[in-house]
């Protein structure tokens, strides 16, 4: 497998009038061809800077302090953003959050996805460009003669197909997921992730896939980062984290939803509240919530190793963990 | 988690401070947060200079100059500094600046410097009156056109339909026609007018907005009468944007102002616009005399513009204050 | 005070939103957000409201707390008929003893308003004690949330606090005055993933403490699980099914309640779901046919779902469920 894209040592951050943000601090991991992975953190941990980075999409205060961003072989932190601009839609492409609010209201749907595709390929005609949209409607589960209707008159989760509809459009190698289905009801959520999930197979595209939701993420993607107050904390195969988890943020987080298979568990809640990033202490950031913090987490900050292979952890005592979490949870 | 709660209420008693102190703690601090936003606007702190110094000429360096420097004993000079009735005898009138006359005499033979700073206070309180008005009418009707609805805002809100729509200066022009109008009349009658007409919109529209949101319904669930949300919900959150209004206003009330006296149709004894009346009526804003009697009508219309303007700019100020999505970052 | 007393029992209610084109125009059609509604909660116990945007399940809650009328039907609370509440003496003792706690944080607490004014407001409109009992109340319901030290946070403003804090704010205000019965809407929906399971668990030592009757209104049938003595799903303004919430979530009955089960997302990522797959997407009850509400989307559909509603019928103990299948003929 060839890796599509590889983030090295990324670091993020915002100015602002307090002080420094780090919203994403030595974040490094790859994405190879046709994988799916997902960012699972709370809000602000920095997941949405990261997407944010990887298409260069940048707030005014924010920078790249350091690090690599390759997709595709070319480091695209050096792109202009003329150039990233052909990258945009054509190689990597995204699903925002709350994105039933990106239509424009005054347009046909159709058209907003033809106006994309047409001003990526110039050498594309209007007819082939509508054929190509028709052809995409029926690929996310929407009906062709639905093209020439307004936003208004789609429903939250057609809306939502439109827009994975027009990510698609310009045939991208990677599709960046932001909360795509954070505000839409259960069953819809289902349909729209199936759909997600099966587009992805069958085009063989790389999918990044960011969540709140521990339970939809370990549904689409077949690899997990989880992410702690601007850093990784802990990635591996979905299975791994779910069997095996190292660190105690990814145990209280799966231990903390309520669930609705199997008998009905006491939850687990993590103490205190994610931190600020504003001026980030130098020790593991978790150690103030962390039941098995000791002296060392509050000196320095962990490494991000590998335990085993392709698990990566940023903790002091990932092995003390495994058996103290049998024991307690 | 439980406290021991006899022991708590002691300790919690000996830190209560009064809430009148801490109340009035509050209002500073949030005059401070405002005026730190407030004092970054260039545009608003121009404005403010400007309305400071008219404010200083009016209030008080006149009474101290009508005192000292224009109270001599020389009969000539006790008549010739009267704004209203003085006259020079020593020379031919009008005449140009000179160092007994700083800014001129005006064809009456009365010093224009202190015609300028007699009518000064007389703005203001033109002015800020009718601005009063029109914010306490549009305030009270805006919110509860907007919290009622149905027949009542209907109503309303035709009203000030037509009020908008109402030819304003004509119509103050036919009322001075019927009755004898001085400046707190005036200003009840601007503020009157225009309490009724577009600030009304505005406000319902915002009161529209407060309303929908939920702190309202959770005071309804605990009981409270439509006045005590009215007063204590509503209104609150519609008083930046009624401040903002007034500052418009008070444009608005001395720009009318103006006019009308251009037109010699107030019964009032002195005002900027009445001494380019006196000036015009006597002849001297005609074709060369325009520039040949420069200071017959140059400083009282620079005064209506820049305090005008002053202001306005004060409500652009006040803007960013309120709205902090203007606010740079 | 037994402990099997029904606080608030709930009969054949009946909420119509007229659609109306204008003022002067009477309603043609109605909307049937809330249709036939019967359920009772006893004291101490915890019934949930379970449903996609759009069921009927807020309004539910908002009408049995007058924020809406009711269009037909009975509301008994603590024994007395308050379906319509007349007499000034009877609204407040309803509004005294029943409360509400809503979803958003950021938007159910007045931004102009301190904690202190925020807490003690239903004392305040209740004109409930002295200022100095109001204030060690507020202080000790304040510690119980969890906000500590209360003297700290008496006298911030709201958008002081993070998303976390200002939800126990809502819950202190909500229960400040010991209400018998709370309607709770979402109340942690918004929050994040650590906070959700804080807030969940404090909220249930608050009822066991209180011995308070809950109305809990949630889309996530995990929550409601995890919050619930029995959980009702609606479905477009009917209740479809109604049980213990451990024997709904194990043995649902209802196709729609099968659906509603299958598409929760499970954190596990072994675990291949079999969604029950439903057709279309959810409507809007506006002048529903007597037909069963689901029969369009229903995999299971029969002649007679489309000839007359079902009723909710009692098919096993604890267990009701409005659906042809379930009726013994």
């Amino acid at each position: 497998m060839r890796p599509i894209l590889e983030l090295r040592n990324l670091k993020m951050y915002y100015d602002t009038q307090a002080g420094e943000v780090k919203a994403a601090d030595d974040v490094s991991f790859t994405l190879n061809e046709g994988e799916s992975i997902g960012l699972v953190g709370e809000s602000g941990c920095g997941k949405t800077s990261i997407s944010m980075s990887i298409m260069k999409l940048l707030p005014e205060n924010a920078r790249i302090i350091s690090g690599n961003i390759f997709f595709d072989g070319k480091d695209i932190v050096k792109l202009s953003n003329d150039e990233m601009n052909k990258i945009r839609w054509a190689g990597i492409s995204m699903v925002f959050q709350a994105a039933m609010n990106s239509l424009n209201p005054v347009y046909r749907v159709g058209d907003q996805i033809i106006e994309a595709i047409t001003t990526h390929e110039p050498n594309v005609t209007f007819e082939e460009a509508r054929q190509r949209v028709a052809n995409l409607y029926k690929l996310v589960g929407l009906d062709p003669e639905r093209m020439d209707n307004y936003p208004h008159e789609y429903s939250g989760g057609m809306k939502q197909r439109a827009v994975i509809a027009m990510s698609l459009a310009c045939n991208p190698k990677l599709i960046i997921a932001d909360e795509p289905t954070t505000a839409l009801d259960v069953i819809v959520q289902d349909t729209i992730l199936r759909e997600l999930e099966k587009v992805q197979k069958k085009l063989n595209m790389s999918m990044i896939y960011i969540s709140h939701d521990i339970a939809v993420i370990a549904e689409v993607a077949s690899r997990i980062a989880i992410m702690y107050a601007g850093k990784i904390v802990e990635m591996s195969d979905s299975v791994t984290i779910f069997k095996r988890p190292a660190h105690p943020y990814t145990v209280g987080l799966m231990s903390s939803f309520p669930s609705i298979r199997g008998e009905k568990k006491e939850l687990v809640t993590i103490p205190g509240e994610p931190p600020n990033l504003l001026n980030a202490p130098d020790h593991c950031r978790f150690a103030p919530r962390c039941p098995f913090a000791t002296d060392e987490c509050w000196k320095s900050v962990p490494s991000y190793s590998e335990i085993e292979t392709n698990h990566f952890v940023a903790c002091f005592h990932p092995q003390n963990l495994k058996k103290r979490v049998s024991a307690n949870v | 988690m439980m406290a021991d709660n006899s022991n708590m209420t002691i300790e919690a008693e000996a830190k209560l401070e009064s809430p009148l102190l801490i109340r009035s703690k509050l209002l500073w601090r949030a005059f401070k947060e405002n005026w730190s936003i407030f004092s970054k606007s260039k545009i608003g702190m121009v404005g403010l200079y400007i309305v400071v110094i008219f404010a200083v000429a009016g209030f008080i360096v006149y009474p101290i100059l009508a005192d000292t420097v224009w109270k001599t004993t020389s009969l000539n000079a006790m008549v010739s500094y009267n704004p209203v009735t003085g006259y020079d005898f020593l020379q031919t009138n009008p005449a140009p600046p000179s160092w007994a006359h700083l800014l001129g005499t005006d064809p009456l033979g009365r010093d224009v410097l202190a015609q300028l700073l007699y009518s000064t206070p007389r703005e203001f309180m033109l002015g800020i009156v009718a601005a009063l008005i029109t914010v306490i009418i549009g305030t009270l009707i805006g919110t509860v056109a907007a919290y009622f609805g149905g027949a009542l805002d209907t109503f309303f809100m035709r009203l000030a339909d037509i009020v908008l729509l109402f030819p304003f200066i004509p119509f103050l022009i036919v009322i001075s026609g019927m009755m004898q109008v001085d400046l707190l009349t005036l200003a009840l009658i601007i503020g009157l007018l225009s309490g009724f007409g577009g600030i009304t919109i505005v406000l319902r529209s915002q009161g529209l907005i407060i309303k929908s949101r939920p702190f309202i319904e959770s005071a309804k669930v605990s009981g409270a009468s439509d006045a005590y949300i009215i007063v204590n919900h509503i209104i609150p959150n519609v008083m930046p944007l009624s401040f903002l209004y007034m500052m418009f206003n008070v444009t608005g009330a001395i720009f009318s102002e103006a006019v009308l006296s251009f037109f010699g149709l107030l019964n009032i004894k002195m005002s900027w616009g009445l001494m380019i009346y006196t000036a015009d009526t006597a002849g001297y804003i005609i074709g060369s005399n325009i520039w040949n009697y420069w200071w017959l009508w140059l400083p009282a219309g620079a005064s209506i513009t820049l305090l005008c303007g002053a202001f306005y700019f004060i409500g652009r100020g006040l803007d960013e204050v309120v709205n902090p999505r203007l606010r740079k970052r | 005070m037994s402990d099997n007393e029904v606080v608030i029992k709930v009969e054949n209610l009946n909420k119509f939103f007229p659609m109306k084109k204008s003022v002067f125009s009477r309603a043609k059609h109605f909307l049937h957000a809330v249709d036939e509604i019967n359920f009772e909660i006893k004291r101490g116990k915890v019934l949930s409201l379970v449903g996609e945007s759009g069921c009927g399940k807020t309004t539910t809650g908002k009408t049995l707390l007058k924020l809406y009328e009711p269009t037909a039907g009975k509301i008994t609370f603590l024994g007395k008929d308050v379906t319509h509440l007349l007499n000034a003496e009877d609204k407040k003792w309803f509004h005294s003893k029943t409360q509400m706690i809503f979803q958003d944080p950021f938007e159910s607490l007045n931004p102009r308003k301190t904690i202190f004014d925020i807490v003690s407001e239903p004392m305040n409109i209740q004109n409930f004690g002295t200022l100095r009992k109001r204030e060690l109340m507020v202080m000790d319901i304040l510690k119980r949330v969890g906000i500590s030290p209360p003297d700290a946070f008496l006298w911030r403003y709201p958008h002081e606090l993070s998303g976390g804090q200002r939800q126990r704010v809502a819950i202190a205000r909500a229960l400040v005055m010991k209400p018998e019965f709370v309607v709770a809407d979402e109340p942690t929906s918004m929050l994040d993933v650590s906070i959700r399971t804080q807030v969940m668990k404090l909220m249930m030592e608050l009822i066991k403490e209180m011995n308070m009757s809950f109305l809990y209104i949630t889309h996530d049938l995990a929550v409601a699980r995890y919050m619930a003595d029995e959980i009702s799903v609606m479905y477009l303004g009917r209740m479809v099914e109604y049980a213990d919430s451990e024997e709904l979530i194990n043995n649902p009955l209802h196709p729609y309640t099968k659906a509603l089960i299958s598409a929760v997302p499970v954190p596990d990522p072994e675990f291949k779901r079999k969604s029950v797959e439903i057709k279309g997407g959810i409507g809007k009850p506006i002048d529903p046919l007597p037909r069963c509400r689901f029969y369009e989307r229903c995999p299971f559909a029969m002649e007679v779902c489309s000839q007359k509603e079902p009723e909710l019928i009692e098919v096993k103990e604890n267990h009701k469920v409005a659906c042809f299948l379930y009726e013994r003929r």
